[in-house]
């Protein structure tokens, strides 16, 4: 039984430390299983069969969970200001070229390049969270799914902003707002309502 | 009494766990095993429910874990509530009781 939880453990794609803790974890309620069964006059194996369950529904639960244990809010937030600044930059030095369905289509392919490892997943776990009761509001604890989708949205306003001062500055003060300039917004925006909608309608495993 | 339960609704298994570590930090299995006695055998509670929440408690902040030893010196993992993790056990407990207030003046005893 400890080899099958040891290849199981080795084949889940999680991060390489957090394997380490679930198989520590794992084998801890085998054992546990095992004593208590022997205590109890029953059949240790069975007992240990038991405890384990569904593989494959520990595999499903755990896949969703732990990649989340590897990126922190500091790390989606560098990767979602990295790709905000690649997505300003060449929104607005892609001319024509970038102003409609292309410039909007490269937008999104660098927001999910850059997308921390299992991002979706990742947002799904922090809009079924248990809300955070602030001072004035509650809401969603704040996540790296979170950090990533809210720095992504915001940092190409911010360079423009930026650009638009600077340029404003040496007198050129026309400002043109290509439409994939919201590509990225509307995108998030859209994810979070649908995902939003879902952590609350549908039914948890 | 019926058979035992596999299935129990992720957020009240959160709730359960909740209510549970509010009582005392425990292990995994010594967790599961408070839930199926509380239950009086109406519950099973199985690995592939039980540390995906613990994890999920985790990662928000709710729960913390401590490693020590167990008599025969396996690593072992123990959970304890964080002052957030009260907070959280104290608003599961109300809104569950109430859910279950209301299934019962819905769906008659």
């Amino acid at each position: 039984m400890r080899d099958e939880l040891e290849r199981f453990v080795a084949s889940l794609a999680i991060p390489e430390d957090r394997k380490a803790v679930v198989l520590a974890e794992l084998g801890d309620h085998l054992a546990c299983a095992r004593e208590t069964a022997a205590r109890e006059g029953r059949d240790p194996d069975a007992a240990e069969r038991d405890a384990l369950g569904s593989l494959e529904a520990l595999r499903r639960s755990l896949e969703s969970v732990e990649p989340a244990f590897r990126v922190s809010r500091w790390h989606a937030l560098g990767r979602g200001a990295l790709a905000g600044v690649l997505v300003a930059v060449a929104l607005d030095q892609g001319g024509a070229l970038m102003r409609g369905a292309l410039g909007a289509v490269f937008a999104l392919a660098v927001v999910l390049l850059l997308a921390p490892p299992r991002v979706l997943e990742l947002l799904r776990a922090e809009l079924r969270a248990s809300p955070v009761r602030g001072t004035l509001v509650s809401g969603s604890p704040i996540g790296p799914a979170l950090v990533y989708a809210f720095t992504v949205m915001s940092t190409p306003f911010c360079v423009w902003i930026a650009l638009i001062v600077v340029r404003a500055q040496s007198g050129v003060t026309a400002v043109d707002v290509p439409w994939s300039a919201f590509a990225v917004m509307m995108a998030v925006y859209a994810v979070l309502f649908v995902e939003g909608v879902r952590a609350r309608l549908v039914p948890a495993r | 009494m019926g058979r035992s339960r596999d299935v129990v609704p992720r957020g009240a298994l959160r709730a359960l766990v909740l209510a549970i570590l509010a009582e005392g930090d425990l292990h995994g299995y010594a967790l599961a095993r408070r839930l199926e006695e509380r239950a009086r055998g109406t519950l099973k509670i199985r690995e592939g429910s039980l540390y995906p929440a613990l994890h999920e408690l985790e990662l928000e902040g709710a729960v913390e874990a401590t490693w020590t030893r167990a008599p025969d010196g396996r690593r072992r993992r123990v959970y304890s509530l964080t002052s957030a993790g009260k907070r959280t056990a104290k608003g599961a407990r109300a809104e569950w009781l109430a859910i279950a207030d209301l299934l019962q003046s819905l769906l008659g005893t």
